[in-house]
């Protein structure tokens, strides 16, 4: 039996109670896509500024995608019913659907979702937009994340975690966000080596905002560090097991929701290359017949498929297990270097058009890349999925 | 690495001093000194080492273009990037100078020795692909828009050369050379690209089924050019501009090579293209609306256009090889820095195994092509599938070590400040300008084809 096997019979497919009403969601969500988003990205060359940004986030809120507070969640928001194998799957299925029209707005409702979880869980009640941030200084901290994560961290991991963590100076941490947040959950080591997290709001931190960056154009860069003498709105008091389960947790959704949003925008590439295949003429007929253009669209097919069955098992494990986070990172390490690939071979199909910002596919590429290279590039991810798989207890 | 102390002596985690007796480079030292000769060890980094292997007038052409290179287009490189997009026909003031600059220079003239040009006669006896190679390596190692900006110069100039005319030799390009040495921003630009021909202007069997767009009717005294080109590197700032097109009523094998001139009546660039990268140099969409082009403003005779157009393509490939070679430097470099001063957990990022691998893996591969590129740019007549495979092989890599450049900077690599992401835009083009890399690749089989017909048709064959 293998890994994903075995965490598959531990987490039933049909979950708590009843079944959610995952297609009607996914109608809702389909609906939005293509009557607000669609058309307010449809310049690919136009960057979607941070109010309209705003305004569609509001509407998708409206509709229950975004839970608004902890009160209000339905079970049907993103990340709400994270519990139940239905509930990941929904979620992932949304954020897909979403990233098939704009990865940047999929990926910043995923980590104000995350975030909305995480509230929830450490019984935090706030509507203002705050977000987690879930890497520290550079990579994944090598082996030092994962063994705190399965109890197997010595002295030298603590250190280096301290230091991975550490926002008391320069460069801090770095977040790529929506421009509007308004706080951020910081994680550090307490003086028993448990971490914890304390609210930080925006004006109490140093902010360096980076408007040009890799991908993502929507959202910007943030440089954050603490400001001086600033304390935490807000520190969470987590045991040591809660605290190690809520931040597995908190990982293994959040290499879900880079996956989701990579297959989504995966998904637009090949349907835009498909479709320019299909009308484009050179060497005496269309592109499409060429051998050479069917070899990169159907590149662009594998990985679809590859990364939609991968994710369909990874959400049918148990989210608090590092087992079910080690196989994420693995599978990351694996898909995300071949969704750039293959989003880049869509590209190619276009040849020079794809390279001019009206057509969309630089555009999805450099977002692909940049889902590749933050919460731990592939070698990261690598070490970090052998620390997790050799020190589960 | 110097600085780097975790024990008596300086050295990288998981090695040992260099000064260690178990050290190879220490062990060296208590061999005989002819034994000594074949395995000495010397300080330098790998880009010393290279340039030490060439000729001594190449090792100057080198060493000149990097001094260059980091002194004039390393201050503009991010800024010019992230500059929004000129209006067609406008030159910014800062790109201006870099141009009379480079110019004055000698390096926008140097595909000729002095007198006829700039390049250094000693040079000469090397050919001109390698020369051209070496420097456009060190040009986009730092920047790939001005890179751009300044090189497609010499594919504009490079169909007047192979034409041998001489008289269109003396009056297009000499009069340009010197106007470019004294200072001015005069530049060359080359047009086959259509709208409805991209591969089809780069391989004949798609061209046999085009129905040309940019076509010239006969007048008196000239021919007049209707239809457009689109993507042409600085097309709408060029002074000259290498534009082929074909005879009215025939096909692709009529592709003549006309010289335009900016400001001929009907002559207008239409709109620049918003790329992903190389962000510095314009693609431009260019109408000829009844373009009147004197009878000598002919290059080469009519219906030479498309011999000169391969041509032309067999000498300019390798150097897009080059270039890319110089991408793929460019990320190597900026990974290096990146590792040596960023710390995690009280030690530089260098420290760590897995970054010493991926640095290593970067070197081989940019290594690898930079070989692969002299080697194949050290004769005077390339052929075409050795350009092809130059082309298509580096520009491959680049994209790939741009990649694992990205990889090892981390989430630091979305900003732009650190260079990697912008290494990785500029390179993506490299796979598709001058012929995607599956038309190259399928330009190596057409250059074998002959052979291979026959070995299909040996009876022997099963
Ligand atoms: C930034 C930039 C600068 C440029 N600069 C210049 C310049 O200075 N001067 C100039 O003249 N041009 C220039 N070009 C044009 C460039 O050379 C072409 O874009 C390139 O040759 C590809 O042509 P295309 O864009 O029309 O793609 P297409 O030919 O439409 O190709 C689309 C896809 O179909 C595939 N394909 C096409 N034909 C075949 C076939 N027969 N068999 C198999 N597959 C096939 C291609 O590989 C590609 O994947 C530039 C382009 C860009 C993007």
């Amino acid at each position: 039996m293998t890994n994903a096997d075995a965490l598959m019979q531990e987490s039933p497919s049909t979950g708590d109670g009843d079944a959610l009403p995952i297609e009607a969601v996914l109608d809702e969500v389909r609906r939005f896509g293509s009557h607000a988003l669609e058309p307010a990205v449809a310049r690919h060359e136009h960057r979607l500024g941070p109010e309209r940004l705003t305004a569609l986030r509001t509407t998708s809120s409206e509709f229950g995608l975004l839970c608004p507070s902890a009160d209000e969640a339905s079970g049907l928001g993103l990340w709400e019913a994270v519990e139940r194998n239905d509930g990941r799957r929904l979620s992932t299925a949304a954020l897909r659907m979403l990233a098939q029209v704009n990865m940047g707005f999929a990926w910043q409702l995923h980590q104000f979702a995350l975030s909305g979880h995480f509230e929830r869980h450490v019984g935090f009640a706030s509507t203002a937009l705050n977000l987690v941030a879930l890497q520290g200084r550079y990579g994944l901290a090598r082996h030092a994340l994962a063994r705190y994560l399965t109890a197997t961290a010595g002295p030298d991991d603590l250190i280096m975690l301290r230091d991975y963590f550490d926002t008391t100076t320069a460069p801090g941490v770095l977040l790529h966000a929506a421009e509007d947040w308004a706080g951020v959950w910081l994680p550090e080591l307490d003086s028993a080596s448990v971490l914890q997290w304390g609210l930080w709001p925006r004006e109490r931190l140093v902010v360096e905002t980076h408007r040009h960056s890799h991908g993502l154009d929507e959202l910007c860069s943030f440089v954050v560090c603490r400001r001086g003498e600033a304390q935490a709105a807000h520190r969470t008091q987590l045991d040591i097991a809660t605290s190690r389960r809520l931040l597995t947790t908190l990982l293994t959704l959040n290499a879900m929701g880079q996956l989701a949003t990579g297959l989504g925008g995966l998904d637009h590439a090949h349907r835009l290359a498909a479709d320019y295949a299909a009308t484009r003429r050179q060497g005496g007929g269309v592109i499409a017949r060429h051998a050479a253009v069917q070899l990169l669209l159907s590149r662009a097919r594998q990985i679809q498929q590859l990364t939609s069955h991968s994710l369909e098992a990874c959400c049918a494990c148990a989210p608090d297990s590092a087992q079910t986070l080690a196989m994420l990172y693995q599978t990351r390490a694996t898909l995300q270097p071949e969704l750039c690939r293959a989003t880049s071979d869509a590209l190619q199909v276009f040849g020079g058009m794809g390279y001019m910002r009206d057509t969309g596919l630089e555009k999805i590429l450099r977002d692909q890349n940049t889902l590749r290279v933050i919460h731990g590039t592939p070698i990261e991810l690598q070490l970090a999925a052998t620390a997790l798989e050799e020190d589960t207890p | 690495m110097t600085g780097l102390r975790d024990s008596a002596l300086p050295h990288l985690d998981g090695h040992l001093a260099s000064s260690d007796p178990l050290s190879p480079f220490a062990a060296f030292h208590t061999l005989g000194a002819v034994p000594r000769r074949l395995v000495s060890y010397d300080a330098v980094d790998q880009w010393e080492v290279e340039t030490r292997r060439l000729p001594p007038s190449l090792q100057k052409l080198r060493r000149n273009a990097r001094q260059f290179a980091e002194q004039a287009l390393r201050p503009l490189a991010l800024e010019t990037d992230l500059a929004p997009h000129a209006e067609p026909g406008h030159l910014s003031p800062q790109l201006q100078q870099l141009i009379s600059r480079t110019g004055r220079a000698g390096l926008l003239s140097d595909m000729l020795p002095a007198p006829l040009g700039s390049g250094a006669t000693s040079r000469f006896r090397h050919p001109i692909v390698l020369q051209q190679c070496l420097r456009v390596e060190e040009l986009s190692r730092v920047c790939g828009g001005l890179m751009l900006l300044l090189s497609a110069n010499v594919l504009g100039a490079m169909p007047i050369l192979l034409s041998g005319d001489t008289s269109a030799i003396r009056r297009f390009l000499l009069p340009v050379f010197r106007a470019q040495q004294r200072g001015e921003a005069k530049l060359f630009a080359f047009a086959i690209t259509e709208p409805g021909a991209g591969s089809d202007a780069e391989d004949g069997h798609g061209a046999r089924h085009y129905r040309p767009g940019v076509v010239a009717r006969r007048d008196t005294g000239g021919w007049r050019l209707s239809g457009r080109k689109v993507f042409i590197s600085g097309g709408d700032v060029a002074d000259t501009l290498t534009v082929f097109a074909a005879l009215e009523g025939e096909g692709m094998e009529s592709w003549t090579c006309f010289v335009v001139r900016r400001g001929m009546p009907g002559f207008r660039p239409v709109r620049n293209e918003l790329k992903m990268g190389m962000r510095a140099s314009t693609a431009s969409e260019l109408e000829f609306d009844n373009v009147f082009v004197p009878d000598d403003h002919i290059v080469g005779g009519l219906r030479q256009g498309w011999a000169l157009n391969r041509a032309t393509l067999n000498l300019s490939r390798m150097p897009v090889g080059a270039l890319a070679v110089g991408f793929a430097q460019g990320a190597t470099d900026i990974a290096f820095d990146f590792a040596t001063r960023t710390r995690l957990g009280g030690k530089a990022l260098i420290q760590f195994q897995e970054v010493q691998l991926q640095l290593a893996q970067m070197l081989a591969e940019t290594s690898t092509a930079r070989a692969l590129i002299w080697q194949s740019a050290n004769a005077w007549t390339p052929r075409q599938a050795t350009s092809s495979i130059c082309k298509f092989q580096a520009t491959d890599t680049a994209v790939r070590v741009a990649d694992m450049a990205m990889d090892l900077l981390g989430n630091h690599a979305l900003l732009h400040a650190n260079g990697a992401e912008k290494v990785f835009r500029d390179a993506r083009l490299t796979q598709i300008f001058e012929g995607t890399n599956q038309i190259n690749r399928l330009a190596v089989i057409e250059d074998f084809q002959d052979a291979l017909l026959a070995r299909a048709s040996d009876p022997a064959t099963v």
